[in-house]
């Protein structure tokens, strides 16, 4: 079994189980063997559990004392879970982890490796109400399209639909408010 | 939420303040206010007709007459909320605002608007 490690902002390896245990790297440290789906800190890999066990080093307690440093190694691991995909090279594996990445991406937005682009639509919903009703339309249905390519991997597809959901928006409300006079005028004299 | 989407939060607030302070000073039954273009080509209503007096009544507490101007906005009013609320605050609750953007969702809306839009024109 090889792992790979991430230390001082470098992925390094691949290492056996052996190595890493010469090496005596923190437990906090983040570490991918293939075949995982996200990069997790060392004493939460089974294998790797009994490098710190032996060590008379208690495992973690949930509130470790230096409350400073812990939240510090807690960012760092959440800035490199978001990059997950940054940090990841093609050449770092036989390719399973970045097919495995593309063909189940994260079922919630929030959390995914590069994250659901905004769909706009509160905002192509309000341009169809309160002003132009094809605009507003056209931008609910690239609105709607937004999240179903995300989920099917096709992140560049998202992102270009989201853009375009937002273009209509903006376009609407250019629009929108460049008539408002005309509009104004319109209804004053008609009520007249 | 980044600096910047603070910003436009900030901005949004003042835009609501100022909007809701219009629509309670003036009565747009009354006032040369903006009207739908749809409305003024084909007679008909659209689907947000009447929602700047609906708007005017909703501040004043006239409920009744609110509803009378647009039942579908009143109705959909505090789903446009939730649906502003969780994707201003989406790191927060990003399973709701999943939920929301998801495309059965966003189908249903869009039924919904379509059927009031075709209804109110009918009856």
């Amino acid at each position: 079994m090889e792992f790979w490690i991430y230390l001082n902002n470098e992925k390094r390896g691949p290492y056996s189980v052996e190595q890493l245990q010469n090496m005596t790297i923190p437990p906090t440290t983040l570490v991918w063997r293939e075949g995982m789906g996200s990069w997790l800190a060392a004493v939460e890999i089974p294998e790797l559990t009994q490098l710190y066990s032996h060590h008379s080093t208690p495992p973690p307690p949930p509130e470790p004392p230096q409350v400073q440093e812990t939240e510090n190694n807690e960012m760092e691991q959440e800035d490199i879970e978001t990059n997950n995909e940054v940090i990841t090279p093609p050449d770092f594996n036989p390719g399973n982890f970045i097919e495995e990445q593309a063909q189940e991406p994260s079922k919630e937005c929030g959390k995914p490796q590069a994250k659901c682009p905004p769909t706009y639509l509160v905002w192509a919903i309000l341009t169809t109400l309160c002003c132009c009703q094809l605009f507003g339309i056209i931008a609910i249905v690239y609105a709607a399209n937004v999240k179903s390519k995300y989920d099917r991997g096709d992140f560049e597809g998202a992102a270009k639909y989201s853009e375009r959901a937002a273009l209509w928006v903006i376009l609407a409300f250019v629009i929108g408010l460049a008539t408002m006079p005309l509009q104004s005028l319109l209804s004053a004299l008609t009520s007249m | 939420m980044g600096k910047s989407t603070r910003r436009y939060l900030l901005l949004g607030i003042i835009a609501v303040i100022a909007v809701v302070a219009l629509y309670y000073a003036f009565d747009p039954e009354l006032h040369p206010f903006p009207r739908c273009l749809f409305k003024q080509v084909t007679g008909w209503d659209c689907a947000g007709c009447g929602s700047q007096r609906m708007l005017h009544a909703l501040l004043h507490g006239d409920f009744a007459l609110a509803w009378h101007y647009n039942a579908g906005i009143v109705v959909g009013m505090p789903i446009l909320m939730t649906m502003l609320i969780a994707s201003l605050w989406r790191d927060k609750m990003p399973q709701l605002y999943s939920i929301i953007n998801s495309r059965p969702v966003i189908i249903l809306i869009s039924i919904a608007i379509f059927a009031w839009w075709i209804l109110r024109n009918i009856f």
